[in-house]
């Protein structure tokens, strides 16, 4: 088997045939081919079966609280922009729990690339349904089916304006790992939305229902036409599921809207506590 | 000797105008002031009032008695006109209501006439400046002082031309104030914790607006470009507490504040801080509880709550304030303690020291110094989580090309994630036995008045004033008494209190809030019962003379 910088020989819990297999080695090889080490990276997580990638690769990592894996991230972000930060979550993790810092983490187009292990269950605690899960779907927890309507992440993600908006199929790792060269060279918010067969706990979402309905956006697609985007995102089950690079926005990121900074590694600041003299003379009457 | 003044009215009448520019007049005359603002939690409209007490000593505390009500409305004759002095002065528009017969001296100025004639329709405030400086026996020139960056030349002389009318038209002045020429500096509580949060380095401050803790947000906004400081409004308050333990762990000095239902959103976050190592600080501004209680009012009832804050047990180090002094340095403190041990530092201040201004001693910033506790070259044999020893500078990403983890859940010494029972147990034996070494550094409380008196009376936080206040008049009688008052909590030192306990002193603890908390710890600590206890929970601040009256009836049960 091939070995890569990033392997750290940690025993895996995963499921034999999850689709996160896939991702890891995707993720590996691309910052393999984009050179950079395992010190340049800081991989940022919640909590879930996609959260405890941190733990499978060789490289700084945070495994933070379900759903507060995007502020974790933020704060890194704050205090040290050099770092490559990939923030790895699941469905539940970034659209349930997470929900609210999801919205508002795509708003400061902070220089991140979010990886949602869209599986459209829960696996870690067997079985629930996710955000992601369709109408009607049957899991151990809604015996009946789902109740709610499902919650479209790359639609969302559009209609917020986020700066990179990309989709991925597990069961295509060459492809998968040319999105993300795509989303870590993207300066912004890359979010990418992965379809990750869950072997264990969804029977209906697997690796041939995919492969039968996902294709490609032609070389014709425009991702900058806001409204086209959208309209291409909505298309789910038998009418085809799109993936590639779907919407792109420029803007300025989190850090290029910082004037008064003028380092990318905040924390690398010498500070001293006569610093603040000029504010306590602002004091004296 | 100390001047108590009340100026009221309704929101919008400038109150807050008003105690700026009074409290820097005072200042600039060299007196010692405390002051502090009632407000309601609105817009337009109720009962506002500030409070300021000068002296030609530092003051921590408004007194009951006024000796001059400066009043906008009727509503605040109604509510304070019992406080007035014998010799007392009131000073007010010309509708006000005052009672009937009114045995002091009055000057009624007709507010709106002088404003008429001035052209400067929005300026209550000058107004009552012109009258207090006159009140106060102040010279007129002092009036000269009336200058804002934010004011164009034609509003300063409009002003200037203002006050000096209603300086003319007062004709009460008190018989005596202290003189005094001190140099001092200026600030509000929350304007002090964000003052020694910049002196730390903070650069990175995160929070979500929540009265009465936004203000120290408010400045460290106004500095941020002055600084390598970033301030964000975060989207909740646990986006906030997330965010500094990202920037924390790595290597920049982080910080949030917020009030107690603020506090709750962030529990999970402080627990997380505390498992993964990573030092971050976080103040709670208590405002009366539970759920949205009261925005604006006081209390010192989250010291329970943030002592045990977050499921699983883990080490913490809570700090309370004394004073805007003590705020200062207390925050600065904060952050090294917080650095060395590895350990989250929540800090407890309240709405009544929040929204004080007081005098305050010049910090000498030379003698304060910054420790990190960083790791800045590789180190073969690191460990994050070092089992071989409590204290242990840490690695944090970027720094060297030393990688590193950190977790939420129970892990090993480098951060993996393990259930071993072994592993387990001497995980949670290194976090708590730093306890053992925090203590050290935990100052013990002071101890004032009469350290052998029969009576010592016990309290935290901004509550220390008044109680010192109290303590001050009643050794002025020649009376025997003692305060012991804490500012670090936790830890709890215990030393002086044993002391006092052995040599069989009888403590009151005197607490805004309902359970006496800090009773309750020392009873968990020390397994000793404190018996009297003189309790507040009204959302209003003591006054020396609430305590003395409460002690009075308690000695003579």
């Amino acid at each position: 088997m091939k070995t890569s910088p990033f392997d750290n020989h940690k025993e895996n819990t995963w499921c034999p045939g999850c689709g996160n297999f896939g991702i890891l080695s995707s993720m590996k090889a691309a910052f393999e081919e984009l050179g950079l080490a395992p010190e340049d990276l800081l991989i940022v997580s919640g909590i879930g079966q996609a959260a405890k990638l941190p733990h499978y690769i060789h490289a700084n990592g945070f495994n933070g609280l379900h759903g507060r894996a995007l502020p974790a991230a933020f704060g890194a972000h704050v205090a040290n922009s050099k770092l490559k930060l990939v923030v790895n979550t699941g469905d539940g993790d970034a659209l349930a729990e997470g929900g609210n810092h999801f919205i508002h983490a795509i708003r400061k187009n902070m220089d991140i690339t979010h990886l949602i292990h869209d599986n459209q269950v829960y696996g870690l605690t067997k079985g629930q349904a996710a955000p992601t899960t369709p109408l009607g779907q049957k899991t151990t927890l809604q015996i009946e089916g789902v109740r709610v309507d499902p919650l479209n992440p790359v639609t969302l993600a559009i209609s917020l304006g986020c700066s990179f908006v990309a989709r991925a199929n597990a069961g295509d790792q060459p492809f998968m790992k040319e999105i993300l060269m795509a989303a870590l060279n993207h300066r912004g918010y890359a979010l990418i939305d992965i379809l990750q067969p869950c072997v264990t706990f969804n029977k209906v979402n697997t690796y041939q229902w995919f492969k039968d309905r996902v294709y490609a956006v032609p070389e014709s697609y425009d991702p900058y036409d806001k409204v086209a985007a959208f309209s291409e995102s909505l298309k789910w089950g038998d009418d085809g599921i799109p993936i590639g690079i779907l919407y792109k926005e420029d803007k300025p990121a989190y850090y290029d809207r910082l004037d008064h900074i003028k380092t990318d590694h905040l924390a690398a600041v010498e500070r001293k506590p006569t610093d603040i003299q000029p504010l306590l003379n602002q004091l004296k009457f | 000797m100390r001047i108590n003044i009340l100026i009221g009215g309704s929101a919008g009448h400038g109150i807050n105008t008003i105690d700026q520019f009074l409290t820097r007049l005072l200042t600039k005359k060299g007196f010692h002031f405390h002051s502090y603002k009632d407000y309601m939690s609105r817009i337009r409209g109720g009962t506002n009032f500030t409070h300021v007490t000068l002296s030609d000593q530092p003051v921590h505390c408004h007194d009951d008695a006024l000796d001059v009500i400066v009043a906008l409305t009727s509503e605040i004759i109604k509510e304070h006109y019992d406080r007035l002095t014998e010799n007392g002065l009131i000073i007010c528009d010309a509708d006000v209501v005052l009672p009937e017969p009114c045995r002091h001296q009055v000057t009624r100025l007709n507010f709106k006439e002088i404003l008429k004639e001035t052209g400067n329709t929005k300026g209550y405030s000058m107004v009552a400046l012109g009258a207090i400086v006159k009140a106060i026996g102040l010279e007129e020139s002092t009036l000269n002082h009336l200058v804002d960056k934010r004011w164009t030349e034609a509003i300063i002389d409009a002003n200037t031309k203002t006050a000096r009318m209603a300086y003319e038209a007062t004709h009460c002045v008190l018989i005596s104030i202290p003189k005094t020429n001190e140099d001092h500096l200026v600030m509000s509580g929350n304007q002090a914790v964000a003052l020694g949060a910049l002196a730390a380095g903070v650069g990175f401050y995160s929070a979500y607006p929540m009265a009465p803790s936004t203000g120290v947000m408010s400045y460290l906004t106004q500095y941020e470009t002055r600084y390598p400081l970033v301030v964000e409004q975060a989207e909740d308050e646990i986006a906030a507490i997330n965010s500094i333990i990202g920037a924390a762990s790595n290597g920049l000095r982080s910080m949030t504040s917020t009030s107690g239902g603020g506090f709750s959103l962030m529990v999970e976050g402080l627990g997380f801080a505390a498992v993964a190592e990573v030092p971050v600080v976080m103040l709670d501004v208590q405002r009366p509880g539970p759920a949205t209680g009261m925005a604006t009012r006081t209390e010192q009832s989250d010291l329970n709550f943030v002592l045990d804050a977050s499921q699983g047990e883990f080490p913490r180090i809570i700090l309370s304030f004394n004073s805007i002094e003590d705020a200062f340095y207390k925050t600065f403190r904060a952050f090294n303690l917080s650095d060395k041990y590895r350990v989250p530092v929540i800090l407890l201040s309240d709405q009544y020291l929040a929204d004080s201004t007081s005098t305050v001693r010049e910090p000498d910033l030379k003698a304060l110094k910054i420790d990190l506790h960083l790791v800045k070259e590789v180190r073969e044999d690191y460990r994050h989580h070092d089992l071989r020893t409590l204290v242990q500078d840490r690695v944090v990403p970027g720094m060297t090309s030393q990688i590193v983890m950190n977790d939420s859940h129970e892990h090993d010494e480098n951060g993996s994630v393990t259930e071993s029972a072994s592993n387990r147990a001497a995980m949670n034996d290194r976090r708590m036995s730093k306890l053992n070494e925090i203590i050290k550094e935990i100052e013990e409380p002071r101890l004032i008045g009469d350290p052998e008196a029969k009576d010592i009376l016990i309290c935290w936080g901004s509550t220390a004033g008044v109680v010192a206040a109290a303590v001050d008049n009643l050794t002025g009688q020649g009376r025997s008494v003692g305060a012991l008052i804490f500012g670090d909590l936790y830890p709890l030192p215990t030393k002086t209190l044993t002391k006092l306990i052995e040599r069989g002193a009888r403590l009151i603890n005197v607490e805004g809030n309902y359970q006496g908390q800090l009773r309750q710890l020392i009873s968990r600590e020390l397994a000793y019962p404190i018996h009297h206890s003189i309790l507040k929970y009204d959302g209003r601040q003591f006054s020396p003379g609430y305590i003395l009256k409460a002690y009075e009836e308690m000695i003579q049960k």
